[in-house]
C-alpha cells in the first residue's frame, strides 16, 4: 500500500491553477524526487503533502487514511523547507527539540533523541549554538535533524542543496542517500537540478506546469522519456524530425535529414507518419571522412570541440544548418578523438539507441 | 593634527548638544533661588517639589496618559503591522505611506487638526482627547518598528512550527512573540516617551480640567525659570533617557 496517495489533486492561486489533477502513488520507504523547472508546482505539492495548503479539489490518503482535510500539525509528515526556516531566535537544541516539546515527550528522552540525532547529521556537541553562527551548511543539518528527530512517517525536502556551493552539495547528496538508507523513512525531495534527481533517486516524477510528464526510475526517465519535454529537460538531447519511408516488423525506415536510416519502431509508427528522433550526446558515432559518408550517417562539419579531461565535447554543425551536440569518451583503442575546427565528419548511431516520439 | 581637529570637532558638537542639559541639571541641585550664580548644593528643589500637589498631579496624569496611550498604541501598532506584513489587501501601500506621512506631519498641523477634529465631533477636552491624540502621534512608530522586524524574518518559520506540530495559538506563544517581542518593547518605551513629554500637539487637545506636566512647566516658565522647573526637567531627562536606552538595546538586539 503506497503511503501516499495523491488522488485527481488540484490546486489554483486565484485564477492561476497551479497544480492540475495530479494523481500520484508514493510507496513507503522509497526516495522519491519531483523534478521540474522553477514555477512547475514542486513546493505546492509538497506543501498539500504537508498539510500547509488545502487542494481546492481531490483527496490525499496517508498510510491509508483521508487526511485531506488535517491540519499541518496533526500530520505525521516534516518537512525540511528551501529556506531552511530554522527558528532564528533559539539555539540548535531548541530548534532540534521543539517538535518534540509539543509532543510533551519526557525531558531525558529529548535530550537522548536530541543527542542521536545530532551525532546522525554530523553536529554532535552543536547543542547550544545560537542559529546565527552556524554556516549555511550547518543550517542545513538543523533544519533536516529538526525534521527527522520526530521520525515522521515521510520526510519532505525542499531542494535543501540548492543553497549550497558544489562540494558540500555532492557531500550532502551522499549523507542524504546515507540517512535514508538508515532512517527508512519515506523521502519525497524537490529538485530543479536533473542531475540530483538522477543520483539520489529510486523513483522520478518529472512535473511541468503542475502536472506530471513521467514517473519512472531514474533510467527509465533518462534512456526512454516518453515526451519531448522529459527528454528536453533531463540530460542533453538532439532532437531531429524526420519521417517514416517504410516499416518492416520490429525496424522501420526512416528518412532524416535527406538521408535514409533503420530505426527500431517500437510505438508502431505507420508510414509517412512525422516522428521526432531523440538521441543523447553521448550515443552517437562521429567518423571522419574525406568526401562521402557511409549510408545512414549525416554529413557535417565540427564547429567547436570542448575538452572536458575525462570526455570530448564536439559541437557539429549538420549540412542542414542543424546543430548537434556529442560527447566522445575517451578509450584505450582509440586514442584520436580530437577534431580540428571545421573538419568534415559524419554522424550517426547504433540502431536502437534512439527514441523516436511522434511529432507534437 | 588631523586628529585634534577631530577630537575638538566633536567635543564642540557634544557640548552644544548636552551643554545646556548640563547646566540646567547642576543648577537644579543649587541653593540659591534667584541668580544663576552657584551658592551650594542642595536637595531643596527637589524636595520642594514633593510639596507642590499640583506639580504631583500633573506629574500622575503624565504618567498615567503616558502609560495607557503607549500601550494601547502598541496593542494597535502591533496588529496593523501584521495587517501589513502578512496580509495582502487594497491600499496597502497607500495605507503604509499614510502612516509614514503622520509620523512626518508638523507637531502643530497635528494638533490644530485634531482639535478641530474633537470641537466638530462635540467632544470636551480633557482625558480623553488628549489619550487619542497620543496614541494616534505614538501609532505610527510602533507599527514602522514593529512591521521591520516582521519582515526580516522568514515567513516560513510559521509554516515550519506548524509542520512540527504546534497549534496556532502555540506558534504564536512560542515562535512569533517572541521573535517581535524586542520590537513591542521598543515601541512602547518609544511611546512612552514620546507622550511623557509632547508639548505641542497636547497643548492643543488638553481641557483646563486636565493638567499634564509639560505643559504646567511650560507655563511656570512662562513666569520665570525656577530651580523647581529644572529640578523637574532633570528628573523628566533621566526617565526619558533610560527609557530611550533600554529601547535603543533592544532594538539593536534584534540586529544581532
Ligand atoms: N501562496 C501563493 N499565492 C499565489 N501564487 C502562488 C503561491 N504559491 C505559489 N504560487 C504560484 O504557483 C506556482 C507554482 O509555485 P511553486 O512554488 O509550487 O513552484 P516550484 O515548482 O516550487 O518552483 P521553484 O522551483 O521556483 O521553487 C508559481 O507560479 C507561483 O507563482
Ligand atoms: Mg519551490
Amino acid at each position: 500500500m503506497p503511503v501516499v496517495c495523491l488522488n485527481n489533486v488540484s490546486k489554483s492561486f486565484g485564477s492561476q491553477q497551479v497544480i492540475d489533477n495530479l494523481c500520484l502513488d508514493i510507496l513507503k520507504g522509497e526516495f522519491l524526487t519531483l523534478l521540474g523547472p522553477s514555477g512547475c508546482g514542486k513546493t505546492t505539492v509538497l506543501r498539500l503533502i504537508a498539510g500547509l495548503e488545502t487542494c481546492d479539489s481531490g483527496t490525499i490518503l496517508i498510510n491509508g487514511r483521508d487526511q485531506t482535510r488535517l491540519p499541518a500539525c496533526d500530520r505525521d509528515v516534516n518537512t525540511v523547507f528551501q529556506s531552511y526556516a530554522l527558528f532564528p531566535h533559539m539555539n540548535v537544541f531548541d530548534n532540534i527539540s521543539f517538535g518534540l516539546k509539543l509532543k510533551k515527550i519526557p525531558a531525558r528522552q529529548i535530550q537522548e533523541r536530541v543527542k542521536e540525532t545530532l551525532a546522525l547529521v554530523k553536529l554532535a556537541g552543536m547543542d547550544n549554538r545560537p542559529i546565527s553562527q552556524l554556516s549555511g551548511g550547518q543550517q542545513q543539518r538543523v533544519a533536516i535533524a529538526r525534521a527527522i528527530v520526530n521520525q515522521p512517517l515521510i520526510l519532505l525536502l525542499d531542494e535543501p542543496l540548492s543553497a549550497l556551493d558544489y562540494k558540500l552539495r555532492k557531500q550532502m547528496r551522499l549523507d542524504l542517500r546515507h540517512l535514508h538508507r538508515k532512517l527508512g523513512i519515506t523521502f519525497v525531495f524537490v529538485t530543479h537540478d536533473q542531475e540530483e534527481a538522477l543520483t539520489l533517486s529510486d523513483r522520478v516524477v518529472v512535473m511541468h506546469n503542475g502536472s506530471i510528464q513521467q514517473t519512472g526510475t531514474p533510467k527509465e526517465i533518462y534512456e526512454t522519456p516518453v515526451n519531448l519535454f522529459v527528454a528536453d529537460f533531463v540530460g542533453e538531447s538532439n532532437i531531429f524530425d524526420a519521417r517514416v519511408t517504410s516499416t518492416t516488423g520490429p525496424d522501420m525506415e526512416i528518412r532524416i535529414q535527406g538521408v535514409s536510416k533503420t530505426v527500431q519502431n517500437r510505438r508502431g509508427f505507420k508510414k509517412d507518419q512525422a516522428v521526432k528522433v531523440l538521441l543523447r550526446p553521448e550515443d552517437m558515432t562521429v567518423e571522419r571522412t574525406k568526401d562521402q559518408c557511409h549510408r545512414g550517417f549525416l554529413p557535417g562539419q565540427v564547429k567547436e570541440m570542448i575538452y572536458k579531461g575525462t570526455t570530448v565535447d564536439l559541437i557539429i554543425r549538420l549540412d542542414n544548418g542543424q546543430d548537434i551536440f556529442v560527447t566522445e569518451f575517451f578509450n584505450e583503442d582509440d586514442q584520436d578523438i580530437f577534431y580540428d575546427v571545421n573538419e568534415r565528419v559524419c554522424v550517426s548511431w547504433i540502431k536502437g539507441w534512439e527514441v523516436t516520439l511522434p511529432h507534437e | 593634527m588631523k586628529r585634534w581637529i577631530g577630537i575638538s570637532w566633536v567635543s564642540t558638537v557634544f557640548a552644544f548638544l548636552y551643554g545646556p542639559l548640563l547646566v540646567l541639571m547642576v543648577f537644579s541641585f543649587n541653593q540659591a533661588r534667584y541668580t544663576s550664580e552657584w551658592q551650594g548644593f542642595s536637595l531643596t528643589w527637589y524636595a520642594s517639589l514633593l510639596e507642590n500637589q499640583y506639580l504631583l498631579d500633573a506629574f500622575v496624569n503624565s504618567l498615567t496618559v503616558a502609560f495607557v496611550s503607549s500601550l494601547a498604541a502598541t496593542a494597535m501598532g502591533t496588529l496593523g503591522a501584521f495587517a501589513i506584513a502578512w496580509y495582502r489587501f487594497a491600499g496597502k501601500k497607500l495605507f503604509f505611506g499614510l502612516v509614514y506621512s503622520v509620523m512626518m506631519s508638523p507637531d502643530i498641523v497635528m494638533g490644530i487638526s485634531l482639535l478641530m477634529l474633537f470641537v466638530t465631533a462635540g467632544i470636551h477636552p480633557g482625558f480623553f482627547t488628549l489619550l487619542v491624540a497620543h496614541i494616534t502621534f505614538c501609532l505610527p512608530f510602533v507599527i514602522v518598528l514593529v512591521h521591520a522586524r516582521i519582515a526580516g524574518f522568514d515567513p516560513a518559520v510559521v509554516d515550519a512550527a506548524r509542520d512540527l506540530g504546534a497549534r496556532e495559538h502555540e506558534v504564536f506563544l512560542k515562535i512569533v512573540f517572541p521573535m517581535i517581542l524586542p520590537a513591542v518593547l521598543a515601541g512602547w518605551l518609544l511611546s512612552f516617551t514620546l507622550s511623557l513629554d509632547d508639548v505641542i500637539i497636547s497643548f492643543f487637545v488638553t481641557g483646563p480640567g486636565f493638567e499634564i506636566l509639560p505643559l504646567k512647566i511650560y507655563s511656570m516658565v512662562k513666569l520665570g525659570v525656577t530651580p523647581e522647573v529644572n529640578a523637574l526637567c532633570t528628573i523628566l531627562f533621566v526617565l526619558t533617557l533610560a527609557a530611550v536606552l533600554v529601547a535603543h538595546f533592544l532594538i539593536k538586539e534584534k540586529k544581532k
